[in-house]
Formats: C-alpha cells, sequence, structure tokens
C-alpha cells in the first residue's frame, strides 16, 4: 500500500473536535415541559433521572463518523494497491478514426479516454498512439517524449475513409509489447473479435445513430447534353437504392434550365434533413463535358454529296460546324486542326485516326442486296431500323476478329464496325447515294451514331469520379452505418481505474470514499434521518421541543 | 390564516339546556333565577297554606277555601333564587406549554358551567390567573360576551392559586358556587387554591385537563427539561427504565391530587383534551357532579 499524499493524513485529528463534540453536544434534546415537579424525586417515587456519559447508541454515532473521517482522509492520502511499478509499463492506444467516427462527437470521446488513458499511465510510460483510418498510421511513437505524444493526440482526426484498419492497427500495437488500449465506436466489423482479445482492452465509445449517406454514384457526360447522373444511397434500414438524379447534372445543378455546357467539379448533396454523419452526405464528381466534334470530311473535290452535308447538320451540336471542314483528299494533310473523326466519302486515305468510310466495299458484288440488321445492340445501330434501307448494289465488307457486323448481306457484311491499327472505324461497303438511306429518317441516326462512336463514347458509362483523393473516397455502406456492433462501455471505463489497470497500481481512494459515504448514510439513517426525528417526538406528545 | 374554532359548536349550546349546576346548597344570594330555596319566597311555584295573618297579601287569600270552610287561609310560594357561580381558569405557563390543549380544554369546560348558568337564570363571574380581572355576567344575553371572555384568554405567568384568588377574589362577599379550572402544578400543593376557597364558604369544583402527553414521558435520550413557567432547565438521561418510572409517575401523581381533593370533599373531574369531545365533556361534568 502506497501513499501518494501522506500529509491528507493530518486530516485525521478533525477526529478530536468530533469526539469533544459527541461528549458535550450531542443529541441534547430540549424538550418544554409543564412543569418540573413532574420530575422530582417525590413524584417519581425514587431518585430523579441524571445525565450520563455517552450511551451506547451515541458511541455507535461516534464510531460511524470517526470511521468516515478516517476513510476520507485515507482517501485523500490517495492509497494505491501492489506498490509502484519498477518501470513505467509501456502503453499503445489506437484510435479508430474511420469516417463514421465523425458522428455524434465519437471521435472527440475517444480522444478524451486516450487523455484518461494517458494521464493513468504517467509521464514516464512510453506511449504509442495509432490512428486506424484506412491503413494503420502511427502517430506518435514510443520512443518521442510525452508532450509530442499529447501534441499529435490533440491533432489527430478522423479521416474520410472506410473502416477495416482496426485489426491491423490493434495487431500492430500488440505486437510491441505493450497493453494495448482500443478505442472505438464499435462500427468496425472487426470490432466483435476484438472485444474478445485478451491481449487488448477495446472501449466503445459509441451509441446507435440513424444515418443516410451516399454510397456510390455514376456520372456519364455526354457531348449531346444527355448528361446520366445515378446515386446509390443507404437508407437508415440499411438498404441500398439508387437514385436518378440526372435531372440536376442536365439543369447544370442549380436548377437553372439548360444544358450542362461544362463540368469540372459537381456536388450533389444528399437531400433529407442532416443526420449524425455529414461526410456522406454529398458527392463530388469532376469531369468535363466532351467538346463537340470536329469533323474532316474527305471527298473528291472537296465537295461532298449534298445527301452527305445535310445528314452532318441534322447531327446536331454534336458536330462543331466551325472546326468542321471537307477537304480534298490530297489537302487532308494540310488541314490547321486536327480533326477527331474522318468521313471518307468515296476517297481512299490512309490514317490512323477514326473514320467513317462510305463505299468500301470490296468483296463480292451484289445487286440490289438484302439488307439485315447484325448486331442490333451495338451503340452505332441505337435507333436504326434497317429494314426499310434499299441499297441497289454493294459489295461485301471484310470483318475482322472482333469487328461488330452492322449490316449482313446475303453473301456477307455490309457494314463492320471495329478498330484497325488502334483506331475505330465504321465500315460501310455501299456508297449510300445508291441506296434509300439518304432519304430515311435512320440516316442521320447512324451517322450520329457513328461519329460519337468513333470519337469514343457509346461504351459503358463512366464510372464516377467520386471525392477527390484529399477528402478521401467514398464511404462504403458498412461505414455508413452507424449501428455499434459491440456494446458500448466508455461509461463503465472508469478513467482512473480502467487507466491503471492499464499500467500502474490500483488506486483505492473511490472505495474508501464510497465506505466514508456509507458511514455518513448509516448514521444519517439512524440518526437523523426525518423518520427517525418523528418517530422519537411522536413518543412525547404533549411535548414541544424548544428551538435551539 | 384560519379563524380559532369557536369554544363551543353552535348546535351543541342548545342541548346545555336540559343541564343545570349541581349544587348541594342553592344559595340565595340573588333574586331570580329557578332555583328553589329553602324558605317560602314569592315564586310562582306553590309552597303551602298557612292561616291568614293580619298583614298578608290580599292576594295571596284562597278565597275557594274561605268559601267552602269560612276560614282565611294564605297561599305560600317557594322562594326561587340564583346562584352565583364563579368560574376560576388557570392561564398559567404550564397550561399553555405544548399546544394549548389544556388551556384550551379546561375553557371550554369552564365555558360549558357558564352558559348552563346563565340559561338558569344565575349570575356567573368570570376570573384567569394570573394577573387576570374579574368580570360578571348575567342572563342569556351575555353569553357570547362570557365566551369570549373564557376563550380570549391568553396564558403566560407562574403557577399561585391562592395568590391569585386572593388578589383576584378581593372585596368579594356571600357563598358562591366555584368551578377552578387548572392542572394543579402549584408549587404550594395542587388543593392550595381550593382550600382557600373553602375557606371563604364556597362550593368548589376542581377540573383538571389531562392531556395524553401529561401520561407519557419524553423520549429517550439526553433531553434538556425546560420548564414552561419558569424556564429552569434540566438535564436528565432518560432510559427505558426512566421512562417507565415517569409514566407510573405521572399516574401515581394524578391518583394523588384526585385524593386529595376527594378527601376535602371537592368534586375533582379529569377533563379531556380532545377537540370535538364535547359529549365526553357534558358525561364528565354529569359524572364528576358538577352539571345535573
Amino acid at each position: 500500500l502506497t501513499l501518494a499524499h501522506p500529509a491528507a493524513l493530518w486530516l485525521l485529528a478533525l477526529a478530536i473536535p468530533i469526539v469533544l463534540f459527541h461528549l458535550r453536544m450531542r443529541r441534547k434534546v430540549r424538550v418544554v415541559v409543564p412543569s418540573l415537579l413532574a420530575f422530582d424525586a417525590a413524584a417519581l417515587g425514587g431518585a430523579p433521572p441524571r445525565a450520563a456519559g455517552l450511551r451506547p447508541r451515541d458511541l455507535l454515532a461516534l464510531l460511524l463518523e470517526c470511521g468516515a473521517l478516517a476513510c476520507l482522509s485515507l482517501a485523500a492520502a490517495g492509497p494505491a494497491r501492489g506498490g509502484a511499478p519498477a518501470a513505467p509499463r509501456a502503453l499503445a492506444i489506437v484510435l479508430d478514426g474511420s469516417a463514421s467516427t465523425m458522428a455524434a462527437g465519437r471521435f472527440e470521446e475517444e480522444r478524451a479516454l486516450a487523455r484518461r488513458a494517458l494521464d493513468a499511465a504517467g509521464p514516464d510510460a512510453p506511449v504509442t498512439l495509432l490512428l486506424a483510418a484506412g491503413t494503420p498510421r502511427v502517430l506518435a511513437a514510443a520512443t518521442e517524449p510525452r508532450g509530442r505524444v499529447d501534441a499529435a493526440l490533440a491533432a489527430a482526426r478522423p479521416l474520410a475513409v472506410g473502416a477495416g484498419a482496426l485489426a491491423a492497427a490493434a495487431d500492430l500495437a500488440v505486437a510491441s509489447g505493450a497493453e494495448v488500449l482500443v478505442l472505438t465506436d464499435g462500427c468496425d466489423a472487426d470490432a466483435p473479435a476484438l472485444a474478445r482479445r485478451k491481449d487488448l482492452r477495446l472501449v466503445s465509445v459509441g451509441r446507435p445513430e440513424r444515418n443516410r449517406g451516399i454510397v456510390g454514384g455514376a456520372i456519364d457526360l455526354r457531348r449531346d447534353g444527355r448528361h446520366g447522373l445515378f446515386l446509390r444511397v443507404r437508407e437508415e434500414d440499411g438498404t441500398v437504392k439508387e437514385v436518378d438524379r440526372s435531372d440536376q447534372v442536365r439543369s447544370g445543378g442549380g436548377g437553372a434550365p439548360g444544358l450542362v455546357k461544362s463540368v469540372e467539379t459537381l456536388s450533389i448533396r444528399l437531400d433529407g434533413p442532416p443526420d449524425a454523419l455529414a461526410v456522406d452526405d454529398f458527392i463530388e464528381f469532376r469531369g468535363e463535358v466532351p467538346s463537340p466534334l470536329r469533323v474532316a470530311v474527305v471527298a473528291p473535290g472537296g465537295r461532298p454529296e449534298a445527301w452527305l452535308a445535310a445528314a452532318l447538320e441534322a447531327c446536331g451540336p454534336v458536330l462543331d460546324p466551325g472546326a468542321s471542314a471537307t477537304v480534298d483528299p490530297s489537302a487532308l494533310a494540310n488541314l490547321a486542326a486536327s480533326p477527331d473523326v474522318l468521313v471518307l466519302a468515296g476517297a481512299a486515305v490512309a490514317t490512323d485516326r477514326p473514320c467513317l468510310v462510305l463505299g468500301a466495299g470490296a468483296g463480292d458484288a451484289m445487286e440490289a442486296p438484302s439488307v439485315q440488321a447484325g448486331e442490333r445492340l451495338h451503340p452505332v445501330m441505337r435507333g436504326v431500323d434497317p429494314a426499310e434501307w434499299i441499297v441497289t448494289k454493294s459489295r461485301t465488307v471484310e470483318a475482322a476478329a472482333g469487328d461488330a457486323v452492322l449490316l449482313q448481306g446475303p453473301k456477307g457484311p455490309l457494314a463492320v464496325a471495329g478498330k484497325r491499327d488502334g483506331a475505330r472505324r465504321v465500315v460501310l461497303a455501299f456508297d449510300p447515294g445508291q441506296s434509300t438511306l439518304p432519304l430515311s429518317g435512320s440516316w442521320p441516326v447512324f451517322l450520329r451514331n457513328a461519329l460519337l462512336w468513333l470519337s469514343g463514347e457509346g461504351g459503358a458509362p463512366a464510372a464516377a469520379a467520386a471525392r477527390d483523393p484529399e477528402k478521401g473516397p467514398l464511404l462504403d455502406a458498412t461505414e455508413s452505418d452507424l449501428v455499434p456492433r459491440v456494446p458500448r462501455d466508455a461509461d463503465a471505463f472508469a478513467p482512473a481505474a480502467r487507466a491503471a489497470a492499464v499500467s500502474g497500481p490500483r488506486p483505492l481512494a473511490p472505495l474508501l470514499a464510497a465506505l466514508a459515504a456509507a458511514f455518513l448514510l448509516a448514521e444519517w439513517t439512524l440518526f437523523a434521518a426525518p423518520g427517525a426525528a418523528r418517530r422519537r417526538r411522536r413518543e412525547f406528545l404533549g411535548a414541544t421541543p424548544a428551538p435551539p | 390564516v384560519s379563524a380559532p374554532a369557536p369554544l363551543l359548536p353552535p348546535g351543541f349550546l342548545a342541548r346545555l339546556a336540559a343541564y343545570e349546576p349541581a349544587s348541594r346548597r342553592p344559595s340565595g344570594v340573588l333574586p331570580g333565577g329557578v332555583h328553589v330555596g329553602a324558605r317560602a319566597g314569592t315564586g310562582t311555584l306553590f309552597r303551602d297554606y298557612r292561616p291568614y295573618v293580619e298583614g298578608d297579601d290580599l292576594r295571596t287569600v284562597d278565597w275557594n277555601v274561605y268559601a267552602r270552610h269560612g276560614s282565611l287561609v294564605t297561599k305560600q310560594f317557594e322562594a326561587e333564587e340564583a346562584v352565583r357561580i364563579v368560574l376560576l381558569l388557570d392561564a398559567s405557563g404550564s397550561m399553555a406549554s405544548g399546544n394549548r390543549e389544556r388551556l384550551r380544554a379546561a375553557a371550554r369546560a369552564l365555558a360549558v358551567l357558564g352558559a348552563v348558568a346563565l340559561g338558569r337564570g344565575d349570575a356567573v363571574e368570570f376570573l384567569s390567573l394570573p394577573g387576570g380581572r374579574r368580570r360578571a355576567f348575567r342572563g342569556r344575553a351575555h353569553l357570547p360576551a362570557l365566551l369570549e371572555a373564557v376563550g380570549g384568554v391568553e396564558a403566560g405567568g407562574r403557577t399561585d392559586l391562592a395568590a391569585g384568588f386572593r388578589a383576584g377574589l378581593a372585596g368579594v362577599r356571600g357563598r358562591a358556587l366555584a368551578a377552578v379550572a387548572s392542572d394543579f402544578l402549584d408549587p404550594r400543593g395542587a388543593t392550595a387554591g381550593v382550600d382557600f376557597l373553602r375557606r371563604l364558604g364556597w362550593e368548589v369544583r376542581a377540573l383538571q385537563p389531562v392531556a395524553p402527553a401529561d401520561l407519557e414521558p419524553p423520549p429517550e435520550g439526553r433531553i434538556v427539561l425546560v420548564d414552561a413557567e419558569t424556564g429552569e432547565e434540566r438535564l436528565v438521561e432518560v432510559t427505558a427504565a426512566v421512562r417507565e418510572a415517569l409514566r407510573a409517575g405521572a399516574a401515581r401523581r394524578l391518583a394523588a391530587v384526585r385524593g386529595a381533593f376527594r378527601a376535602r370533599g371537592v368534586p375533582w373531574v379529569r377533563i379531556p383534551t380532545d377537540e370535538g369531545s364535547e359529549g365526553a365533556l357534558l358525561a364528565a361534568l354529569r359524572r364528576g357532579g358538577v352539571l345535573a
């Protein structure tokens, strides 16, 4: 048994006035009686009663008070059982810094408990401070002075990252050989397993909270303005739903009419009232709307057919009229701006750029071949119905491996889409001028689809850019779930006792203080409680206690 | 603040008409009243005949007898007298200790006797001790004043009944019926005051209010007893045995007081102190020979 403040034992001297008080003053009840004649010896038939010394009843009260004083004095002296450790034991504190600890002051509670543990460990104990946020991060090593540990603890912040690093951080701390204290909100999937481990102490600070959060999203920015934006939202009941927010990106995000012309950063906030966790209530997309295509139509003499020019005009905002050109094959190399897509209309040009080749059939000749649709799901064929097309004559085109056959003739493919020399290419075997294509409503659609596909669009929607790396990636559905997986025990984590359990002797002051309170409560119940006083007074109805 | 309860409830006063002060020796010291005196008088109740003598009032001659027998006889009537009743209230400090229940019970008992007497046409006098002024009442109209005087007494001072009677009754002549209401905690002795009245030749009734607390000792412990009249303090150690002795002593003292009065031929009545016990009070007064 060691005493931190032995001088406090001088408080025991207060027992002297207490004893004197009991001997002289205690519990003399003044009672007014009609006359003292009734208490004379003659009236009583014997000797009148005289005051005696301390009675057993008062002696019990004196013992209870002295016992309470002794306990309080000893508690003030700071006794501890087990003696001071020979050398301060190392302590490793693991702070759960995942995004869920941003909710409802959880991380601040972790920080407060960590401070108490640091105080209880003593100034000389080596302390390692780890933050489990995405990955285990060492905030302060055991070799660093306590001041830096305190500063690191004060500067620690949770990160908007998912859980999963808690077990790794705990393993790292246990491997150091130190006493390990894991402070978590209990939402980590590994928390239940960690709570069962004997080589560490896990304290959960979390309470169940209601939360909705964005756990995913996708945006598709298109040249024609038909952008798409979809969010994956985790509801309070744990279900994940997909929400179409395309109207927000199409109207510029602020409700203004019109289409988004260019997007660099688009912030989308979850609708509904604020909830416990704010970090998963918004998402940012970064990207840019592709600029209109620059198309170069390569035709002999630089003059395309009228039906081709008309179809290109019908493509609308997909094309940039100012940057598009019509050139002779010989002048293609002289173009000031490199086109995005070439349209080779009756001109054979060797190029490594994406291009739409018209009338490029080189295989078997066919007279009035029937035209049948090939891969209807190909982006080029979206909205195109070739059943009404009539071709007077054509040749087949060769479909290379990996090519998609868009139109099929009796003897072979009439149109294919694929890659040549690393560039996309759509080859139409017949000259549209020798068919009813220019008269068909599907022709400008086919041409527009082909140009967009050749420019690189038409694949799977672009994945969500999510938040930028500084703000962390999106949380998954597990991290947005703010219901702890282990019961909260931070309230039972009595700072002094628990910290002492981690390192150092066990203090006895709380026990002694409780014992003193029990002594005083017992005395009050026995002697001073209103019921006891009333009971004594009721025994003597006619006597009125005089004011002291 | 609630007004104090009336000394006697209004409905109770009507019940008193059936009672009269019990006096073994009706004292015809005052004319009027309804008490039949020892000698013939001028009342309305027929007493006897006697031969006519010169000087008799002709209105008292029984002419029917004369017509039948030819002799003159005169009718004699009872003398109707009033009794003088003196109500003496001990209002010393001891009577007011506790919650004044003794003082109020004593006043209530005297008020009952006074109300009965006024209803019978008797003369009532009231004196409170120590230091009170004697006041006289006669007739039913004085009943409210009597109740106010009896119920409005403030207690205080020390008990010395003989000295108080000597000072308060100075100059009073003739006989009377005296009712003394007191706890008789008199340092001169419980019967000192009554003995003084008996020496005046008065017929005396002793009324002693006894509260439950008078028979119950103080609680156990170190008790500082404070005399309500003198302020004298006495530190006592009350144990279970002491409480038992005090309880027995209180009963013994009460019996001793009763015995002392009875030895003097003075009716002694123990007055209940409970509020609302008017029926028990009437029974006690009848049983004790104060009312008939």
